[in-house]
């Protein structure tokens, strides 16, 4: 019944659907084939059990192009080697672009040959930031799926829920770090420094630069002091003001923001970011925005080394901004570097080039290393595997500034000297080669003592 | 300079985009009795699409801002056509949670084809700069001032002169009496979607220049966008845009002052709460948990 006297017929309520549709496809992918996007389900698979095809690659695209696996071409197959990761991925912090890189490597590995033969099965899970499923997720991948290893989970949460369970499990999880748990671990080691020692070597690039003053800015969440305190203590020790100021996100008013940052800092003084990029551009934009840059020395840690933040940044930053680069410069022409950029378009083409998708790449070629050298019939063996994965040492690559390693540590911090970059144009250049970064805590130093010890 | 001053001219730019998103909100709701909860994801859907088409497919940046609004009013009008009025004899609480889930398909949709990679678009009005009370502006800025004033005064005006805004009153006051009087009521109801969803589109272009191109951002103004529809009422244009100015120029002001800059974001919440306690404060409430009066 029409009371109202308009109703929506069908073929009007047809018009409608197709009218958004048609808006939406407008921008779909124009390129046949590259249709296929990282799966957003919370678990994906690199390769398939009992002789599948390899991935989400074309079946034989990439096929004895790459040294990955034994790269001879063949595609993996019998029973996979299962590896797992655990990653935070949801609006407020997305990582996929890590374990995204990580697949596309297993998956380059399982079209060439696999781990002697066999291929990889990577199981992504999504803790989705809560720290109950973190730990679900660590059981499930651990007791049910039979992962005989963790690598390239990147998540806020997993670390502090999962520290305990990793080391009673007896596993030797390699991440890509965010909070302070995923550094003060014997049983997890990260290919990145973290934000705290990465905001400490952005500051570091300030002083270099002669900064007045130290302005430690971050997000406010728990745990987010602990990025700002290294700078603290920086401050300290070189005399300089500081203050820490933590900011609600999303950000609602940057430009406000960053009067007020300003304001604190003083002319010559130095603003040291810890955002991801959307909420670090927005500051950068508005300070750019108001005429704020010339003033002030500007500095970030690692999250900002990310391409789409320097095509953003218009010219007046070029040179401006120093960004603590935990890892080589993306257009780096070294072996490995030149590698991940080769492999990520061939089999992560939908995951752009940065920060993240190096990590996950680096993880991933480090673990297949280790397992390429271990006695295949140990590839099942969780014991065995986390074992090689424990003597991981001197493991040379150029993306790092000094060769990883795990050890037998009660903490881990492999990854401790670093480089700045600054944009210029569409890219971001390096301004400084690889710096040792300060020991000011006592981890670091704990660190370095055992690095002393291997030579 | 008086520190304060470049505090109060940004706020106003922000407060100015407030204001036009209330009175968005209003309308919709006077007119259907829905709160549009998607109002800002749709907005920024419609950005990334604009900045997309231009970055991506190298279309022209007034084709693109075009399809940006575009979008946006066909969303919009699409979920006024087919999901609306299957919940228009439903509460207020149930057309409410309706646009929240909205918002949320929307949200995931986003999530899922744009990741959080920085963004930026720059509307040619951005790149306009001059200097105001030693702060720098932006024609953005201005501009969203100007169609915040435009859109407030045109909205009440356009309620109180026009048959359509007549009939928008009439539906507001009794949907049932209206409809049995023979206004069309799903007619004029679809105005006020197609009409929510071109300030929708607007907003998110404004929105992605002012504060950033990112969809948690876009999605979530709709907070303060409702706390100044709040503070009117939900009735009245005039004070929404009010409010929303307020709004803008408190939470930035507030940056300035230490002791007080952790709690600027709870401002639209403060507002809000003091303004529906101000309202009622002579009502009763019956027995039966009516309000009377």
């Amino acid at each position: 019944m029409n009371m109202s006297g308009y109703s929506v017929t069908r073929p009007q309520r047809i018009l409608l659907a197709l009218a958004v549709v048609a808006i939406v496809a407008a921008c779909g992918d124009d390129d046949a084939g590259s249709d296929e996007s990282p799966p957003p389900e919370d678990t994906n698979t690199a390769g398939t059990g009992g002789g599948g095809t390899g991935g989400d690659g074309d079946e034989g695209s990439g096929k004895g192009e790459f040294t990955c696996g034994l790269g001879n071409g063949e595609q993996a197959s019998g029973e996979p080697v299962k590896l797992g990761a655990i990653i935070t991925s949801n609006p407020a912090a997305d990582f996929r672009d890590v374990t995204n890189a990580a697949k596309g490597y297993f998956d380059c590995v399982n079209v060439n040959g696999g781990i002697n033969g066999r291929p990889i099965e990577y199981t992504v899970e999504n803790d989705d930031l809560d720290p109950a499923q973190a730990q679900s997720a660590a059981s499930k991948l651990i007791e049910r799926d039979g992962v005989v290893a963790i690598v390239g989970s990147t998540s806020i949460v997993d670390c502090p829920s999962n520290a305990a369970y990793y080391e009673e499990q007896g596993f030797n999880v390699i991440v890509a770090g965010v909070p302070q748990e995923c550094f003060g671990s014997p049983n997890i080691a990260a290919i990145n420094m973290g934000p705290h020692y990465s905001a400490q070597g952005a500051a570091e690039y300030a002083v270099r630069e002669g900064a007045t003053s130290l302005i430690a800015v971050t997000n406010n969440v728990p745990g987010a002091e602990y990025n700002n305190s290294s700078i603290e203590t920086l401050a300290e020790q070189e005399g300089l003001p500081f203050e820490s100021v933590l900011v609600e996100t999303p950000i609602s008013n940057a430009e406000a923001l960053v009067l007020d940052l300003t304001g604190k800092a003083g002319e010559g003084g130095a603003i040291i970011l810890t955002f991801t990029p959307p909420e670090g551009l927005a500051i950068l934009q508005a300070a750019g925005s108001q005429g704020l840059i010339d003033d002030y020395i500007w500095a970030s840690a690692t999250p900002l080394n990310d391409s789409s933040v320097a095509e953003a940044l218009g010219p007046e930053w070029d040179g401006n901004v120093g960004i603590n680069a935990e890892l080589v410069t993306l257009d780096s022409d070294g072996p490995d570097q030149t590698e991940y950029r080769a492999i990520n378009e061939e089999f992560a083409s939908d995951t752009p080039l940065g920060s993240f998708g190096q990590m996950g790449y680096l993880q991933a070629k480090i673990l297949t290393t280790t397992l390429m050298e271990m006695d295949p019939a140990d590839l099942d063996d969780p014991v065995a595997v986390n074992e090689a994965i424990l003597q991981i040492s001197d493991f040379e690559t150029d993306i790092l500034c000094k060769p990883w390693y795990y050890g037998e540590l009660p903490v881990h911090i492999p990854n401790n000297w670093d480089r700045t970059v600054v944009p210029e144009g569409d890219n971001l250049v390096e301004v400084e080669d690889c710096f040792e970064i300060t020991a000011l805590d006592d981890a670091l130093d704990t660190v370095r003592e055992f690095e002393e010890t291997q030579g | 300079m008086d520190t304060l001053t470049p505090f109060l001219v940004i706020g106003v730019a922000f407060g100015a985009v407030y204001a036009v998103s209330g009175v968005g909100l209003l309308v919709l709701y006077r007119t259907t009795g829905v709160i549009n909860f998607a109002f800002g994801a749709i907005g920024a859907f419609g950005a990334l699409i604009a900045w997309e088409l231009i970055n991506e497919r190298e279309w022209g940046e007034w084709w693109a801002y075009a399809v940006c609004v575009i979008f946006a009013a066909v969303v919009t009008l699409a979920y006024g056509m087919l999901i609306a009025p299957r919940l228009a004899d439903r509460d207020a609480l149930v057309k409410a949670v309706g646009t929240l889930g909205f918002m949320l398909i929307l949200f995931g949709i986003m999530f899922w084809r744009y990741d959080d990679d920085a963004r930026t678009l720059v509307l040619p009005t951005t790149n306009w700069r001059f200097t105001i009370a030693d702060t720098r502006v932006n024609g953005t800025q201005v501009l969203a001032i100007a169609i915040a004033i435009v859109v407030s005064v045109g909205t009440g005006v356009f309620l109180k002169v026009t048959k359509v805004g007549t009939a928008m009153r009439a539906i507001a006051n009794d949907r049932s009496v209206t409809s049995m009087l023979g206004v069309p009521v799903r007619r004029i109801e679809v105005y006020a979607w197609l009409g929510n969803g071109v300030l929708c589109g607007v907003v998110g272009l404004l929105l992605s220049n002012l504060l950033r191109l990112d969809m948690v951002a876009l999605t979530f103004l709709v907070i303060s966008a409702l706390a100044a529809a709040l503070i009117g009422g939900l009735r009245s244009p005039t004070i929404t845009f009010v409010a929303g100015m307020v709004i803008g120029v408190v939470e930035s002001v507030l940056t300035n002052y230490d002791v007080v800059t952790d709690f600027r974001t709870m401002t639209p919440f403060v507002l809000a709460i003091v303004a529906l306690l101000w309202a009622g404060r002579r009502r009763t409430i019956d027995i039966a948990g009516r309000a009377a009066g």
